[in-house]
């Protein structure tokens, strides 16, 4: 965000981290988790998280042709679900940040013998390497939130959606609820421990713990996606605000 | 804006199973496989809900419609007509069902063959689960089953049978009927003939 690029400064969950290392700290937090990314996040959303990508992936309105960009895509849940909308003659790319994410996330869609119109990328979502208005539809999911420079990354994704296309966010967000919020606060408490017992690596998900209290809210977000120019910008809640899908379109021409 | 997972969950859980189904029918699959990247739309007038099904590489999907999603074809009705739909041959006789069909009715008619035609070979699916042995022992006490029930069905049918034509004599006989027939023939045949000499004798 602007105040950290002034001060040089970003958070890394509570922690505060000089800008240029942030990237790499989150790059060892799914290097370490990468494996087994999955099945942590069955035990964290307790098997919501498919039902909630798959809401999102129905808010894409994809069509066959459709050229679209799984964005921080890691382990390929949304590039298996787009794959088949836009058929043989569209294409998915599926871009993370994380080497081991792209390679567990490429395993599983060649394992499953989806790849005929999926293609892999290591990209940075702040300086995303492709042409400008390449996608009909870019989708970041549960990434945004360990990106440093959010603003840099909305502009980024702005900048590479085709004129008319839209770009989907899925992030942990605030729950609308007082009550809610509170047991949700005590439940994700216990996932550094579920962590170390599944993954053999607590201080990770200690991080996305953080991670996710230091991510802004839904407004915040939604105003943030409209200074990067997108318009129409809207947001649905999902489980009561724990998890919230943000939508933005880029106008037609 | 809150998000409906309920129906997102339940659409879900309904793919798994049809495709769990699906893939138990090679024929139904390499069938689908001629559909791969069409997609139908089912609009439900009530429940108001929609639905879109899209075939790809032998299996479906099936999400909500949250946006106006594109689908070659689009099937529109009540819920029980809609459901009724699957059952019938062809989409040619909706007339009177309330269902209004759009779009791509081959890719249509198609889907709802292949569903109509599913032969799904539960004993592969068993066997999968219980192992070859107690498949094919359960198998063999099904078939047992089937073949006494069947048995005694028919030996109800027939002991019915004789006991309202023997013993009750509420019915007759089927030879005692064939009696009686030929009797009413043999009548009409001679009053034919008496009827022929009376206006013999009557011209001379």
């Amino acid at each position: 965000m602007t105040k950290e690029s002034t001060d040089q400064t970003t958070h890394f969950g509570y922690r505060e981290v000089p800008v240029g290392e942030k990237a790499d700290l989150v790059g060892q937090v799914f290097h370490s988790v990468a494996q087994k990314y999955d099945l942590m996040n069955d035990v964290m959303s307790l098997g919501t998280h498919r039902i909630i990508k798959r809401f999102t992936v129905e808010l894409s309105a994809l069509r066959p042709g459709m050229s679209v960009l799984d964005l921080a895509g890691g382990t390929g849940d949304f590039s298996l679900l787009f794959s088949p909308l836009v058929g043989s003659q569209g294409h998915v790319v599926l871009a993370d940040i994380n080497e081991s994410m792209v390679r567990v996330g490429r395993d599983r869609i060649i394992d499953k013998g989806k790849s005929g119109n999926i293609s892999y990328a290591l990209a940075n979502a702040e300086k995303l390497p492709f042409e400008d208005n390449a996608f009909d539809c870019i989708c970041i999911a549960y990434g945004l939130r360990n990106v440093t420079d959010k603003d840099a990354a909305l502009a980024s994704m702005y900048a590479k959606t085709k004129p008319g296309g839209r770009v989907l966010v899925l992030e942990f967000s605030k729950p609308v609820q007082p009550v809610l919020g509170k047991a949700y606060d005590v439940y994700s408490k216990l996932w550094p421990k579920a962590g170390q017992l599944i993954t053999g690596d607590g201080d990770s998900y200690q991080y996305l713990v953080e991670s996710i209290r230091m991510h802004p809210d839904q407004e915040t977000l939604k105003q943030m996606m409209l200074d990067a120019g997108f318009e129409r910008c809207e947001y649905h809640n999902v489980m009561g605000g724990i998890c919230a899908i943000h939508i933005g379109y880029k106008a037609s021409s | 804006m809150g998000a409906n997972l309920l129906q997102t969950a339940i659409l879900s859980a309904a793919e798994s199973f049809l495709n769990g189904i699906l893939s138990l029918d090679p024929v139904a699959t390499s069938a689908l496989q001629k559909l791969s990247g069409k997609s139908l739309r089912a609009e439900c007038e009530l429940p108001p809900m929609s639905i879109n099904l899209v075939v790809s590489d032998g299996s479906i999907m099936l999400l909500g419609s949250q946006q106006h999603q594109h689908a070659d074809a689009t099937v529109r009705g009540k819920g029980h007509a809609l459901l009724k739909l699957l059952t019938q041959d062809s989409v040619a006789n909706l007339r009177d069902s309330g269902v209004t069909v759009s779009g791509d009715t081959g890719f249509l008619n198609a889907l709802q063959s292949i569903l109509k035609n599913l032969d799904v070979d539960w004993e592969y699916r068993l066997s999968k689960l219980l192992g070859d042995i107690p498949t094919q022992a359960l198998s063999d006490a099904m078939a047992g089953t089937r073949k006494f029930t069947s048995q005694s069905a028919n030996n109800l049918r027939d002991d019915i049978d004789a006991w309202l034509h023997e013993e009750k004599k509420l019915f007759p006989q089927k030879n005692e009927l064939a009696m009686f027939y030929q009797d009413i023939d043999k009548l009409r045949l001679r009053a034919d003939r008496l009827e022929a000499r009376v206006r013999k004798l009557g011209a001379g």
